[in-house]
């Protein structure tokens, strides 16, 4: 008899959540579960819309076209996925990429690959490290912090090239990375597919990525459950950090070139990719899966409006309403947006 | 006869497959404080929402001096004078104490008069409720208890008819839920018909003058306060005899000093605190607001830190510059504001569960889902964590159980040392019952418990020893025999 009691009284406490939820709307934007289908929905019209519009459009080739061009772009939407999920942000994703890219360009001369990748990818991962250090040690918010290091990377990039692009042509394996691929597939496309892999394991599998949530969630709480909070945010910096340098790298190989001004506000893109992505701002939401979506949805966009010979600036119009039309309609359901 | 000042016809509010509440009717004349008691989940929740136009009922009608009236929406409430105290803090932090009471409401005037104009009308109701507090101030300095006050003057501004109260007291002290009870008394005696919900009886049954109790949905019975005891009215909450203030206690043999503090202070918060608890036994820790005793606790979890004196733990002097240094050394702390400090809401009931207990859940740095599933279940078992699943997120428990995780959580964990600070708060009977008597246990498993409350007689119920601070200093030390709430109560103001 008692077990019955419990039964119904368990249905009428989630019924009271119910309407607590109905009545305090905010709470919505840590589970924008609806806008998740919206985005799969969206991904398949274009997948269909995209067939429709030029017959070879899922064609092998054009696939790779596509996942390449996006690879950069998802690369860093991974580091800022987990750095979002935080509660934080990473604005100097950009300036990393090229600080780092240019540190391990100045080691070209030496002929050595190792010493030229490895320069790179540890560059982002110091820098990376440091954001994560002056936010999560020292208190200043990631905004700052983050737009800061943007502006200094930049700078220190051009004093230290010189203001002149660096060609890596001498060193084949750099290239590689940028040019080459794996049983038929281009390498960046492998590092998206194997990172993102990793990225959804490290989120949904490890201890690591419950701590992770739960800093963004409720980073006092956290704190007081024995949460290493620092260590969380310093290490989600340095992934960010890496990503970025990583992303650099792919670029600059595929161009066989390293630009001392590129990657100008790819940190914008990158952001929008993660917060189509599903990731709240506020923290404790998001996941890669959302953000690999995003980003095979921004850049099927990008791919289709270039077939169809549309300028880049009217691209880019698009690419922000096709943001605002999949972020809208999850957000009405919920009453977020009146 | 005139008719009642509110009056709730034969609501019914049904969602699918639940029924919400069904044919509620109940009516509130006038100078009167009427009482609404029930169980979490009983329907008070839905109740207060269809009063204050948050949910429409399927059918059924609110009167309000005899007219019928659609309450869509809670402005339309407003407007006909009918004022909800939110149990729930709704306030603007950054924003002063008199800009709080009047948000949406300003008086218009000369900018530079506003200001001061604000500051006086809010200075007005805090006097009110006798509540000493500079509404220059700004709200996110102000304590969770004056932050509630501050909540309680804001329906007070609006010139209600109609109060409804909805756990006025979850976060304030004895002293001065004595000065809200008379800030009632007063506005009843002007007329108002005062709502009043709360899970505190003892107070119910000081204010009502009529009481109504609820259970799964339906009105049980509508009462006279006078005449009727609480166990009376818990026997009608629950449906059974369930003997109120009943803390469980029970004898038990206490061994060595497990947490031990030799004269610590900080500098203008606290100082020469000295206190032990021995494994197996219950120490509380009593005090007005102000007194801090949280901070104390605070310094013991090494969520704050002390200048002067150490702390020991199982005899060794302990350096504790964090709480994951408290952990490490055994010991657990269960926060009071369970929202902002003891869950993660948006996660689910067994990544809270699991919280503290991560690192010994990883093989390789992933996840042992089976054997975190198996813990999290065992205590979801234990507790009575009334639960959907692991999967169901914690916002989505009531307060009882939310609290039931934040103490599950540190029962995984195992250390030998728990610090309580309020685990019944806003905590409804059955759950409160379920929750002592956990703490009982987890004394006589041999675990050195020190123990807060806002509620003396649970702590007296409750406690072996209990020592007293007022003003940052130990002023008073009984032992169980010696209990007598008379003698403590003046030593909080020693």
């Amino acid at each position: 008899m008692t077990e019955k009691v419990g039964e119904h009284v368990m249905t009428m406490s989630t019924l009271e959540t119910q309407v607590a939820s109905q009545a305090r709307p905010p709470d919505a934007w840590r589970h924008l579960s609806v806008s998740e289908t919206s985005r799969v929905a969206v991904l398949i019209a274009l997948l269909i819309a995209g067939q429709a519009i030029t017959p070879s459009f899922l064609s092998l080739a054009n696939i790779h076209v596509i996942l390449l061009a996006v690879a950069a772009i998802g690369i860093m939407a991974y580091g800022m996925t987990l750095v979002v999920i935080t509660g934080e942000i990473d604005l100097s994703i950009a300036g990393i990429a090229i600080l780092s890219c240019i540190a391990g360009g100045l080691m070209i001369p030496t002929g050595s690959a190792a010493l030229v990748i490895g320069t790179t990818l540890l560059t982002g991962l110091a820098i990376g490290l440091i954001n994560g250090i002056l936010v999560a040690a020292l208190g200043i918010p990631s905004l700052i912090t983050t737009l800061g290091m943007l502006g200094i990377s930049r700078a220190l990039a051009n004093i230290f090239s010189g203001g002149q692009a660096l060609y890596p042509e001498p060193i084949a394996a750099y290239l590689w990375l940028g040019r080459g691929d794996l049983v038929g597939i281009p390498l960046p496309v492998v590092l998206l597919v194997v990172l993102g892999a990793a990225a959804i394991a490290l989120t949904k599998y490890s201890i690591f990525g419950r701590a992770l949530y739960a800093t963004g969630g409720n980073v006092k709480a956290a704190a007081l459950s024995g949460i290493n909070v620092v260590g969380v945010r310093a290490v989600v910096f340095a992934i960010s950090g890496a990503c970025a340098a990583l992303a650099g790298m792919l670029e600059s190989a595929r161009l066989s070139y390293i630009n001392p001004a590129g990657f100008e506000g790819m940190e914008l893109s990158v952001l929008a990719v993660t917060v189509l992505g599903g990731a709240s701002l506020s923290g404790g939401s998001g996941s890669i899966t959302g953000t690999v979506v995003a980003a095979l949805i921004i850049g099927i966009v990008n791919n289709l409006l270039n077939q169809l010979g549309v300028s880049i600036y009217l691209q880019q119009v698009v690419t922000a309403a096709v943001i605002l039309a999949v972020v809208m309609p999850g957000m009405w359901q919920r009453g977020i947006a009146k | 006869m005139s008719a009642p000042l509110l009056e709730v016809k034969s609501i019914r509010k049904t969602y699918p497959g639940v029924i919400a509440l069904s044919d509620v009717t109940f009516d509130l004349k006038a100078g009167e404080v009427h009482a609404v008691v029930g169980e979490n989940g009983a329907g008070k929740s839905t109740l207060l929402s269809v009063m204050n136009g948050l949910v429409a009922p399927d059918s059924g009608e609110i009167r309000i001096d005899g007219q019928p009236v659609v309450l869509n929406d809670p402005t339309v409430a407003l407007a006909n004078r009918l004022a909800l105290v939110h149990q729930e803090l709704v306030l603007c932090p950054n924003l002063s104490v008199a800009e709080n009471i009047f948000l949406g409401r300003e008086p218009a005037g000369r900018l530079g008069k506003t200001r001061a104009m604000l500051n006086r009308m809010a200075k007005d109701l805090l006097d009110q409720i006798h509540v000493n507090l500079d509404p220059s101030r700004a709200v996110g300095e102000l304590s969770l208890n004056e932050q509630q006050i501050v909540e309680i003057c804001r329906a007070l501004a609006c010139r209600p008819r109609v109060l409804v109260f909805d756990e006025p007291t979850a976060s304030l002290n004895d002293d001065q839920v004595v000065h809200l009870l008379a800030v009632i008394r007063k506005l009843k005696a002007n007329g108002l018909g005062i709502v009043y919900v709360s899970h505190r009886l003892s107070e119910v049954m000081q204010i009502s003058d009529r009481v109504t109790v609820l259970r799964d949905g339906s009105v049980v019975a509508t009462r006279d306060m006078a005449g009727l005891n609480e166990a009376a009215l818990v026997a009608l909450m629950v449906g059974r005899e369930h003997k109120p203030g009943q803390s469980a206690y029970k004898e038990r043999r206490c061994g060595d000093v497990a947490l031990e503090t030799k004269a610590i202070g900080k500098a203008g918060v606290f100082d020469d605190i000295s206190l032990q608890v021995r494994t197996g036994e219950i120490v509380g820790i009593a005090g007005l607001l102000g007194c801090q005793r949280e901070a104390v606790v605070r310094a013991i979890f090494g969520d704050q830190s002390i200048d002067r004196g150490e702390i020991r733990v199982q005899g060794r002097k302990v350096q504790l510059r964090s709480p994951r240094d408290a952990i490490a050394f055994g010991i657990g702390f269960m926060p009071a504001d369970r929202k902002r400090e003891g869950l993660i809401l948006p996660m689910s009931v067994g990544d809270n569960i699991a919280m503290t207990i991560l690192r010994r859940l990883g093989r390789l740095g992933f996840m042992k889902r089976r054997q975190r599933n198996a813990t999290a279940n065992s205590l979801v078992r234990t507790l009575a964590i009334k639960t959907n699943g692991l999967s169901q997120l914690a916002s989505q428990l009531s307060g009882g159980n939310q609290q039931k995780i934040v103490i599950g959580k540190w029962i995984a964990r195992g250390g030998d040392i728990v610090i309580a600070e309020d685990p019944t708060r806003g905590v409804d009977v059955g759950a409160k019952f379920e929750i002592w008597r956990t703490i009982q246990d987890l004394a006589e498993q041999g675990k050195a418990i020190l123990l807060l409350t806002t509620e003396l007689q649970e702590m007296m119920d409750a406690c072996d020893r209990i020592l007293v601070m007022s003003r940052g200093r130990v002023t008073g030390h009984f032992h169980r025999k010696d209990f007598s709430a008379e003698a403590i109560a003046h030593c909080f103001v020693a």
